[in-house]
Formats: structure tokens, C-alpha cells, sequence
């Protein structure tokens, strides 16, 4: 199998000089592993695994922090602490699909330069956040903002967003930092779920099947736990692996 | 702790009391956030007190007091401008921009002057809002004062002469028209609206609703908000506000249009021209990184009231030249 390296330019990180494998190979801010949100759980991560996973079909993600400047200092550690354990449940979600997360490259916008859209109050404003703003490379655009202010919905995207960052829908909302991480995470994983082509199991009503409550895309009032409505149908993940936005393996 | 949409799901059975406890309570702010939204949903009749309490104090969550000035929007105009002014001077940017969108959406000339009256924010954002907040109630009541400034033709883009996609007319359907009437009743946008006279189009996998205002005054003598548009984005359940659309007279028959979104971003312009009952309208993106070129043409039937759609366009991607997004700043490796 090749090296660290050879992964790391394989996804479009560059392996000069010092290099973090959790930092730079796994894309965590805090270049450790996270937490799990199950205490009595430790969570762990295998680089020969991940190396496996990037042989295989992967999506780069940019998270975009908006508004975190306004956070405590002791906020914005659980901040980074959710959001990589967001990256690492994902994989964990799509790993059964043979999908993975590539790169991630962390981003933010302070409030003052948010336009207002570090609270989101509307489907609108959070349309308005991906138009203002946008990441010139080939990863999608996860924005996580500091407080989203309407209760109806807590997290957005397209279904089949747009890989042109030219185009309308090139990105999404993955959701506010307020959450606990369990909710957060799979909000991020099902967010994501939607920009790669899945959409809800369900319409307006919950859907009666445990299989379907299960799956991670129900709405999350639809699922029975956070921690395992997280399911992936080989179906969805032939649809997931197909859109323009994964990349090949390495 | 749960999920908002879980909150709201266990209010649906609790008594106004029970709701106004929870919104005032010491419980998550998610969940208080959906008794605040469910209390405004309801139309409590305790539900101006509570939500004024809320917003003036200042010991409550920002994202709460913002939350109850948003809400207090759904409550007859008496009641939200008493009970929002004290959030224009609340100080914190985002609680001045809910109370003063709540206010341009419920209020009249009261709450015209009581904005007029508030000294303009530092925040762009919250005095943006104001700015909209006022153009709103001055053009609803068609007076003459706040009118938008004039956008010259150099600022409208282009629609590409090659590559633009039509958008699919369709008919407006009856679960669409519900979908409609939940929408305005969930977010009320301060203009009534006629559903049976609106056009529906689909573009890409959002649907969108044009609708004409029920009574939207005489369009060549005074300001107005003829037409409201909304949108069913893919993968949403709901539709919600895009734009408001706002005009006024510039000369004998022809009037200046102008799109603004619900929190004041002004995307979109364009020019009528009234004969006998009608109205033909044209509107196009304006050059901001909000819309690729789009244009939409047609007519309104100012008496029915009705609005058809006789073209709808949009370019497939941003134009070479158009202003584009900001790009956020890159943590160090």
C-alpha cells in the first residue's frame, strides 16, 4: 500500500514538511481524535483503514465556520470538538456504502463579515449564507453555523446539489453548533446524504417501517435514536457514490 | 437534549399555559424556541405579553428574544409594534434585526415613524433590516416617503444569449396551494396574497410560486407590494418567502419594480406597465452573487387579482464579470 504521503497528495494535501496524520490525513481541527458523544464508548480511528476507505470512492468537504468568534473560549473548544467528531461519525455512517470523507479543509467567517447569517433564522437566509460565500476547490461547501434560530428544520441542502461553485445549490447547511453531538453529527452526515442525491424516506408523515425510521435519511423527528437512525441502503449508497462531487480512489 | 423539530412535535397538545411556562422556563433553548414559534402559530391571546416579556429581557438567550421578536409578527399590528419597539433599541445587532423585519412585516405608519425614529444600527445587517423594515410598511400602505432608490439598466444582468433554461410552467395544484396556505400561515408575510390567482413554475428541483397581493392598491397613483414569491427548495417539505416584490409609480402607466428578500437584500428590478387592467411586468437578477441571470416576464390582472407568466428564464451559472461570492478565510495548517 502506498504511504501517508502519497494519500495526503492524492486527496490534494500538501506532504511538505511536518505532517499531521489526524490533522491532515483525517481533517481533525484539534489533530486528535475526538470524543465519542457515548461516554462509555471510546472512539477510535485506524489509519489502515482510512487508507483503504480513500481507495475507494470519497468526498471532500470544506466545513465553514460562521459566527464562532462569538463563542466562550470553553464553547469553542466543544465547537471543534462536534465538528470533528461530525467527520468522524460520517465516515463511521458511509464506511457500510463503501464511501469515506477525503480532505477536509476548515474554514471560517467571523460575525462581523457574516451578513447576519451566523443566525439563521429562514430556508432563505441559509440560501442567501451559500450564495455570499464559497470555497474555490473540488470539496463541498458544509457550512456550521452558530445558531440556527427557526425550528423548521436543523440542517438543509439540496438533494443533488451542484458541483459548479458557479451554480445555484453548490452547498449546505450542516447545521448549528448549539446541538448536542449526537443530533449535530448526524445532521452533518444527513446533510451531506442529501447534497450526494439521497433524499428523506418519507414524506410529510414518519414513515411506519423501523427500517425506514432507521435510515439516515428520516428526518430526525422521524428517528427513533440519534445513534442509530444512521443506516445507508446499498441503493442510496450506489446514488451517493455517483454524484459529481466524489472522487476516484487513491 | 432533542432536536427542534422534536420539541415541536410534543407542543402540539400542550395548553397555552403549559406553552407560555416552557417559553419562560429554564428548559434547552431549542425547546423554548419552539414554544415561542408555537405560541405565535396558535395566535395565543397570551402570547404578545409573553413574548414581549421575552424580548425585553436581558438575561434571555439572544437567539430566545430574537426568536420572540420574530414571532410577535404573527399578532395584529397594535400589539407587535408595542411590543417590538423595545427590540430596535435592545442593542444586540441580531435582536434589532429580528424586531425591526417583525415590525416591517406587521406594523403601519405607527411603527414607520417609530422606525424613522430609531438612530440607524452600525450592524449592516440590522440596518439593512430597518432599511427593509421601513420600505416594507411604506410600500404596503402605499405612502409616498422611503422609496427605493432607482437601479440603472447597467446593474440588471444579462440573460446569456445561448444556455438559458426555461423555467416549466405548472399548474398550481391543490397540494401545492396547501403547502401555500401553511407557509403564510406559519410565517405570515405581512401582504395578503391571493393563491388562486398565482403562476407556479418549477425550476430545477424547486418549485416556485408567484402570487399576486389580494388588494394591491392603485398601482400607477401610490407605492405598493404587488406580488410575493415563494419557493419549495428540493428536499423541503415547505415553502417560504424569496422575495418581496415592491413597486412605485415613475411616470403616467409605468411603474419601477424592485425584489428584495425577506431580510432586505435587494436582488432583483425591473419596470411595469399598466394599461386599463393590467399590468406587464418585467424583473431581472441584478449584478450580486445571490442569482445568475434570470428573467421573468408577464402579466398581472389587477382587478382579478391574477398574474400569468409568459416567460421565465435562467442562465444555467453565474455570468463571466458577475459579482461573485467571498471566500471565507482558511484556518492555518
Amino acid at each position: 500500500m502506498p504511504g501517508v504521503r502519497s494519500f495526503l497528495s492524492c486527496i490534494g494535501v500538501s506532504g511538505s514538511g511536518t505532517v499531521s496524520v489526524l490533522g491532515d490525513l483525517f481533517g481533525f481541527i484539534r489533530n486528535r481524535v475526538p470524543p465519542d458523544a457515548d461516554t462509555t464508548v471510546r472512539a477510535e480511528v485506524s489509519l489502515l483503514q482510512h487508507m483503504r476507505d480513500l481507495q475507494g470512492r470519497h468526498v471532500h468537504v470544506n466545513v465553514i465556520r460562521v459566527g464562532f468568534d462569538l463563542l466562550s473560549d470553553s464553547g469553542l473548544s466543544d465547537a471543534f470538538e462536534k465538528i470533528d467528531y461530525a467527520i468522524y461519525r460520517t465516515r463511521n455512517i458511509y464506511r457500510p456504502v463503501n464511501l469515506t470523507v477525503g480532505r477536509v479543509e476548515h474554514y471560517f467567517i467571523d460575525s462581523a463579515d457574516a451578513n447576519g447569517r451566523d443566525n439563521i433564522g429562514s430556508e432563505d437566509e441559509a440560501n442567501a449564507l451559500w450564495e455570499e460565500w464559497t470555497v474555490h476547490n473540488n470539496g463541498v461547501d458544509a457550512f456550521v453555523v452558530r445558531t440556527i434560530s427557526t425550528d423548521d428544520f436543523i440542517g438543509l441542502s439540496p438533494v443533488g446539489g451542484n458541483c459548479d461553485k458557479d451554480e445555484k445549490d453548490d452547498a449546505l447547511l450542516a447545521g448549528e453548533i448549539n446541538r448536542e453531538p449526537e443530533g449535530f453529527s448526524r445532521t452533518f452526515a444527513h446533510e451531506l446524504g442529501h447534497f450526494l442525491g439521497l433524499p428523506h424516506t418519507h414524506g410529510e408523515d414518519c414513515p411506519s417501517s423501523t427500517s425506514a425510521r432507521n435510515n439516515l435519511m428520516a428526518q430526525t423527528r422521524c428517528a427513533p435514536t440519534l445513534r442509530g437512525a444512521v443506516l445507508l441502503t446499498s441503493s442510496q449508497g450506489s446514488t451517493m457514490r455517483g454524484h459529481c462531487s466524489t472522487r476516484s480512489g487513491c | 437534549m432533542t432536536s427542534a423539530a422534536d420539541a415541536e412535535a410534543r407542543l402540539t397538545g400542550q395548553s397555552e399555559a403549559a406553552l407560555t411556562a416552557m417559553a419562560a422556563g429554564q428548559g434547552a433553548v431549542t425547546a423554548r424556541i419552539a414554544a415561542v414559534r408555537e405560541l405565535a402559530r396558535r395566535r395565543a391571546p397570551a402570547g404578545p405579553r409573553a413574548l414581549a416579556s421575552l424580548l425585553a429581557e436581558p438575561a434571555a438567550p439572544p437567539e430566545l428574544r430574537s426568536a420572540a421578536a420574530s414571532a410577535l409578527a404573527a399578532f395584529a399590528p397594535v400589539e407587535a409594534e408595542q411590543f417590538l419597539e423595545p427590540g430596535l433599541r435592545a442593542g444586540e445587532p441580531e435582536i434589532v434585526r429580528r424586531s425591526a423585519l417583525a415590525l416591517g412585516r406587521a406594523g403601519g405608519p405607527r411603527a414607520l415613524a417609530t422606525l424613522q425614529a430609531v438612530p440607524m444600527p452600525g450592524d449592516p445587517a440590522a440596518r439593512r433590516a430597518l432599511g427593509f423594515a421601513r420600505n416594507l410598511i411604506a410600500y404596503r400602505h402605499g405612502l409616498t416617503g422611503e422609496r427605493l432608490a432607482p437601479v440603472s439598466r447597467g446593474a440588471l444582468l444579462p440573460l446569456p444569449e445561448a444556455g438559458a433554461q426555461s423555467l416549466s410552467p405548472t399548474a398550481m395544484t391543490a397540494e401545492a396551494a396547501r403547502g401555500l396556505a401553511a407557509a403564510i400561515e406559519r410565517d405570515p408575510p405581512g401582504v395578503a396574497v391571493a393563491i388562486d390567482g398565482g403562476a407556479a413554475m418549477v425550476c430545477g428541483g424547486n418549485h416556485l410560486a408567484l402570487l399576486p397581493a389580494r388588494n394591491p392598491g392603485p398601482l400607477t397613483r401610490a407605492s405598493a407590494v404587488p406580488a410575493i414569491l415563494f419557493r419549495q427548495p428540493s428536499g423541503l417539505h415547505d415553502y417560504g418567502i424569496v422575495l418581496y416584490i415592491l413597486s412605485h409609480p415613475v411616470s403616467e402607466g409605468a411603474l419601477a419594480l424592485f425584489g428584495l428578500r425577506p431580510d432586505g437584500t435587494l436582488t432583483h428590478a425591473g419596470q411595469a406597465e399598466v394599461a386599463g387592467r393590467e399590468a406587464r411586468f418585467r424583473v431581472q437578477a441584478l449584478d450580486t452573487p445571490h442569482s445568475p441571470p434570470f428573467v421573468i416576464e408577464g402579466m398581472f390582472d389587477l382587478q382579478a387579482p391574477r398574474l400569468s407568466v409568459t416567460r421565465a428564464q435562467v442562465a444555467p451559472a453565474r455570468a463571466p464579470g458577475q459579482v461573485r461570492p467571498r471566500v471565507p478565510t482558511r484556518d492555518p495548517r
